[in-house]
């Protein structure tokens, strides 16, 4: 890499952690360092929020998913502006009127101790370990760009972060995401007004997405009522809407964004930017992915994108035949390359005829690929291997002029890390709010809880620093996020449910509730595999809502408190 | 932007709805402009 590369991304990690270190003024006592003493101004905190969402794994996993897939995930994010609807009018007033350090605290309030344990206890399990393969994402890239081993990568990644989120508490996490939001977008934006003028000179950009969509890659809604097919419009707008009902609504990282607002009005517009924001931000992450595909059928790609893999495979008695792969591989690239121009300057009359020939050799040329991910499948001994992560990274570091290649660097780190900082922000609060405070030390001065905050969120660091490094090696990092959460989120949203929308439902039938939809979701995991993850989380909230409610009827409270 | 809170969060709701539909309509646009 080039010296002016190193010397951006140099000079970004300076940016962010002096920004993160400035704000540790405001963070001398608890309410500061957790709530930003609720002061923050709405465009703020959307773009924290949007920040969180929106870490490594998007920019490296679903421009991956893009180029293998097409526009298709995009389906994932359709239930996000309902959910944001309905947060508006439930969550965050419910929230910001109980003046809650964390969304846990309410279900106390509401129901009891055993709950609110039970689900800040799932909250940081399942954060913990999600957070583990957030920090991955980057470092696998970085490993490979710069030939490091993966813990030097990771610990890069997750000490500076770990260090400007213990000193400066939710106000360094939100003014940093701030700046690393600017980032992404301008290098998002970037990168794909460089796709779209790499573009041979004959090939206007209608050509390439026709190409594209030639493939299916244009290919955005799937309206099919199926629930074995992970994105569909219906699994998205319905599932996603529960996921997003759940992670936008009961999941620390997030409500602890929107607890930092000003007021009630301005968390309210924060979750709105989202809202209006979401779908088109990650369409254009999905159409990066797009026009790295057309992109290679005009440049030659490498055979596979892994080149740590590729230099094993090369070194082991396979070489042979990956070598006899990677000649059919020349040939199939040249076949298709001819395929794509011709399809581009086809004439209506002979469009058919042309996109048929493009076809048979796109698939020919995938088939070519297969035999080399079987080749090392067989050497490695992963089964699972793929190298839909790697594309991205290999496309920016090979492919983009010296100086755009620090900036997309520096944005798929500045992704990584706002993730990440506000989730160790949120395991840190809930480790202190819902467990030290509330069952080890009730009493102590706020200097002591402050200390306290800090050490978790070096722990927190340290922890999830080691499950980035088991986790490195996991196929669709996107998806691995997902399924962690779908195990949890659907069964915590239900119980939110049950506090928010009946009068009626007991502590003890929220805990029964919880316990009950939990193991339906894994019941159902484990015997119907074929069901998209997605509706776990509506499987997990209903069930929950029907165990509570049943429970709470046959075992009322004693003394049923209001809703609010 | 005037009217009692109630009203306000009605807008904005209505607001949200209406721009997704639109940026789904639009995205369907682009689908069928450029697949098969």
């Amino acid at each position: 890499m080039h010296p002016i590369d190193w010397l951006i991304i140099g000079a970004y990690l300076a940016w962010i952690v002096w920004t993160g270190v400035e704000h540790t003024r405001g963070s001398k006592e608890i309410e500061g360092y957790f709530l930003g003493n609720r002061s923050n101004p709405w465009w703020a905190v959307g773009l924290s929020v949007m920040a969180t969402q929106l870490s490594a794994i998007t920019m490296v996993g679903t421009t991956g998913q893009g180029y293998t897939d097409g526009l298709r995930f995009v389906q994932f994010y359709f239930g996000l502006p309902l959910a944001m609807v309905i947060l508006s009018v439930t969550a965050v007033p419910f929230f910001h009127r109980a003046k809650v350090y964390t969304a846990y605290e309410y279900l106390e309030r509401r129901f009891d101790l055993k709950t609110r344990t039970l689900t800040s206890a799932l909250f940081l399990v399942s954060r913990g370990l999600s957070c583990g393969t957030i920090i991955s994402a980057p470092a696998v890239i970085l490993s490979i760009i710069l030939g490091w081993n993966l813990t030097l990568t990771v610990l890069l990644i997750g000490i500076p972060t770990a260090i400007y989120t213990m000193l400066g508490g939710v106000q360094a996490v939100t003014w940093t995401d701030v700046k690393q939001m600017y980032i992404i977008v301008f290098g998002l934006v970037a990168v794909a007004v460089a796709l779209v003028l790499g573009l041979p000179a004959d090939v206007s950009l209608g050509d390439a997405l026709s190409v594209a969509g030639a493939t299916g890659r244009m290919q955005a809604f799937d309206f099919r009522f199926t629930t074995t097919e992970t994105y569909t419009f219906w699994s998205g707008l319905i599932g996603g809407l529960f996921l997003m009902l759940s992670y936008f609504g009961c999941d620390q990282s997030q409500v602890q964004r929107y607890l930092t607002a000003r007021s009630e009005q301005e968390a309210t517009s924060s979750l709105y930017m989202s809202a209006y924001w979401k779908i088109p931000l990650q369409v254009l992450v999905l159409m990066i992915g797009v026009l790295v595909f057309v992109f290679y059928l005009f440049n030659q790609p490498p055979m596979l994108f892994n080149p740590v893999h590729e230099a094993k495979v090369k070194a082991s008695p396979q070489a042979g035949a990956y070598a006899a792969a990677e000649q059919r591989f020349d040939a199939a690239f040249a076949a298709r390359r001819d395929a794509a121009t011709a399809l581009t300057s086809s004439e209506p009359a002979t469009r058919a005829a042309a996109e048929d020939a493009f076809l048979k050799a796109d698939a020919d040329l995938k088939a070519v690929r297969s035999d080399a991910i079987a080749i090392v499948q067989d050497t490695t001994g992963d089964r699972s291997y793929r190298d839909v992560n790697y594309v991205f990274p290999t496309f920016v570091t090979t492919r983009l002029p010296i100086g755009l290649i620090g900036i997309i660097l520096a944005a798929i780190m500045a992704a990584a890390m706002s993730s990440i900082a506000a989730e160790l922000n949120a395991l840190a609060t809930t480790t202190v709010i819902d467990f030290y405070r509330r069952l080890v030390r009730p009493e102590a001065p706020d200097a002591h809880y402050l200390s306290v905050s800090r050490l978790a969120t070096a722990f927190w660091g340290v922890f999830t620093c080691i499950v980035a490094l088991f986790a490195a090696d996991l196929g669709s990092l996107i998806e691995v996020v997902n399924r962690f959460g779908s195990f949890f989120y659907g069964s915590i949203l239900g119980v939110f449910m049950l506090a928010m929308l009946t009068r009626r439902a007991s502590g003890t039938g929220a805990f029964v509730g919880l316990i009950g939809g939990m193991t339906l979701v894994a019941t159902v995991a484990f015997t119907r595999p074929e069901i998209s993850f997605l509706w776990h989380n509506v499987i997990g909230a209903v069930g929950v809502v029907v165990v509570g409610s049943l429970v709470s009827l046959l075992a009322p409270a004693r003394r049923p408190e209001p809703a609010s | 932007m005037t009217g009692t809170p109630h009203q306000k969060t009605a807008t904005s709701a209505i607001s949200v709805i209406v721009v997704e539909i639109i940026t789904l309509l639009a995205l369907f646009a682009l689908q069928q402009t450029f697949s098969r």
